[in-house]
């Protein structure tokens, strides 16, 4: 399983536009960032990793959307399947693939944010620092490779993760303002938020522990759908 | 004889479309097979089934003795293949592509890279990018890969695609050194020519369906057979030429006084006999030669005119109909 997860790596990182290119937007991201914010410690820290981790995941939308599709469209997926390694295996490995992929990207939003917040700040900021940089690029890296796997189509699966962050934010928005707010907290975008931010306050309608339970059965589903197209189609 | 391949009353529908059409053939270990037909007659689609890339719509397919799909991965463990063409990831290098493969098989696969790449002739342009290659040069690489897991049998699906007349004889050399190493292959092609020089046993497909199968040599021998022959009075010839014993038919052709006598089998006797018989009416004998059907022939007359249209647009004569009916996808 190791060996195909650095093949799948070597495969994600050779992809040099999307890979090179989403750090380097998600670098050019931070410096502005750091030099417009002229808070310190703490506030500064937080923002510049919000900043950072939301560019990292437009990139991961990408990156991750290429991983799941970019076989199937290229043809190579077939040779793949000939190697007798089982479908759901090579699926899984796209998925920790785009994991593995996404950890240099992290770094440096949260070395960026760390280096330049100056000020005091403690080590629960650096976790919750930590914890939302990694679980945004996960998730979204997770999400757009299965979604990827499922549209089969490099353009399409590109299109279908961004809308799915815009469009996904404004339904939920609507859902939450005009319907239930508890149904509103349900949705993925919701769910998202709430446990990226580890936050159990008033503004969500349900709890943190419901909230990790509610995007793990997202998550799962998206993922399971993704593994049953593998598992089925013809190549 | 053992068969590395059976495949029982294979069908493949898509919607009301049939590409493969109840399908029975045996292909003997060690063999050069051919698979051969015009575009869009099911052949790409056949493969992918045999290597459990679709499924059937109906029958039964033994690979390497284990069912396909149900026991896939006994059956491809030793299986090289290139389907449809060969894809690779064009940024990354030759090397590194197989590479990749390997981290999927074996230790063994690993190891091997090196010396596939050699006996492809690719060694010296292995650490550049695929992206940069020709497509002959990517056929090639597409069976570097194919032969990574050391394999028994070797399925090629159109693998002379690109291929320039020197990489062709090369092509050609390198499948009889892998049947001479005991492997067999699997080769699908509508390049008469091409098959005729490589493989042992061939069926000959359109729409789907399996028109003749067998040794080459005895598809070409279920063909026209005749002695020709040109004379100079061919009021007085056609009588002597219908009186040889061995005569099946005799037939004019379009020459003034050429004609062309079915035998059963051709034999130098019949040439012969022909002359001698000829001569002795005191005819005129202005030619005298063997006639026997070339494989494009045979194959020309068992596909009828459609698939003719295509073969000779690939022979450059004429261009294809691009709304000319097939009988499945290769798709």
């Amino acid at each position: 399983m190791i060996a195909l997860v650095r093949a799948e790596t070597r495969r994600i990182t050779g992809r040099r536009g999307s890979f090179w290119g989403g750090l380097g937007f998600v670098a050019t991201i931070l410096v502005i960032a750091v030099l417009a914010n002229g808070d310190d410690g703490a506030d500064k820290l937080e923002a510049t990793s919000t900043i950072g981790r939301y560019a990292g995941l437009l990139s991961v939308v990408v990156m991750g959307a290429l991983a799941g599709s970019y076989d199937t469209a290229n043809g190579t997926m077939r040779y793949l399947v000939l190697t007798g390694v089982p479908r759901w295996q090579l699926a899984v490995v796209r998925l920790l693939g785009i994991m593995v992929t996404t950890i240099p990207m992290a770094l440096l939003i949260l070395v960026v944010a760390l280096v330049t917040a100056g000020g005091s700040f403690d080590g629960t900021d650096v976790g919750n620092a930590v914890w939302a940089t990694f679980s945004t690029l996960w998730v979204w890296g997770v999400v757009c490779a299965a979604i990827g796997m499922l549209l089969r189509s490099n353009g399409p699966a590109i299109a279908a993760g961004v809308v799915l962050f815009f469009g996904g934010s404004l339904i939920t928005s609507l859902v939450y303002e005009y319907l239930s707010e508890t149904v509103g907290n349900y949705l993925f975008p919701g769910l998202f938020a709430q446990v990226s931010e580890l936050s159990d306050d008033d503004d969500f309608k349900i709890s943190l522990a419901a909230a990790f339970v509610g995007l793990a059965v997202w998550i799962a589903a998206i993922v399971a759908l993704a593994i049953g197209r593998v598992r089925r189609d013809e190549y | 004889m053992d068969h590395v391949i059976s495949l029982r009353n294979v069908t493949k529908r898509f919607g009301s479309n049939t590409a493969v059409d109840d399908v029975t053939i045996d292909v003997p270990s060690g063999h050069c097979y051919a698979w051969l037909g015009p575009n869009g007659c099911g052949k790409t689609t056949l493969i992918r089934m045999m290597l459990g890339l679709a499924r059937a719509s109906s029958g039964q397919i033994v690979v390497r003795g284990k069912q396909v799909p149900s026991q896939g991965r006994e059956a491809l463990s030793r299986v090289g293949a290139i389907v449809e063409e060969p894809r690779f990831y064009p940024y990354l290098s030759g090397r590194a592509n197989l590479e990749i493969w390997a981290a999927h098989q074996s230790a063994d696969a690993k190891a091997a890279i090196g010396g596939a790449l050699d006996r492809v002739g690719l060694s010296s342009r292995a650490g550049d990018k695929v992206g940069s290659y020709s497509l002959g040069m990517r056929q090639r690489l597409g069976v570097a890969r194919a032969l990574l897991n050391d394999p028994e049998l070797l399925v090629l699906d159109e693998p002379t695609n690109g291929l320039d007349p020197a990489g062709l004889q090369e092509f050609r050399g390198m499948i009889r050194e892998l049947v001479a190493e005991g492997r067999s292959v699997f080769i699908s092609s509508h390049i008469l020519s091409e098959v005729e020089k490589m493989a042992d046993s061939i069926a000959i497909i359109e729409k789907g369906k399996v028109l003749a199968s067998g040794p080459v040599e005895d598809l070409i021998r279920g063909g026209r057979q005749a002695v020709g022959v040109r004379v100079d009075d061919p009021g007085r010839g056609l009588p002597v030429l219908r009186g040889l014993p061995f005569a099946r038919e005799v037939r004019e052709t379009d020459v003034p006084g050429a004609y062309e006598v079915l035998v059963e089998e051709l034999a130098d006797d019949q040439l012969l006999a022909t002359g001698r018989e000829l001569f002795a009416a005191g005819i005129g004998v202005l030619e005298l030669r063997p006639v026997r059907e070339t494989l494009e022939r045979r194959f020309l007359e068992l596909t009828g005119d459609h698939a003719g249209e295509l073969a000779r647009a690939e022979l450059g004569d004429v261009p294809p109909a691009d709304d000319a009916p097939t009988g499945g996808t290769d798709r």
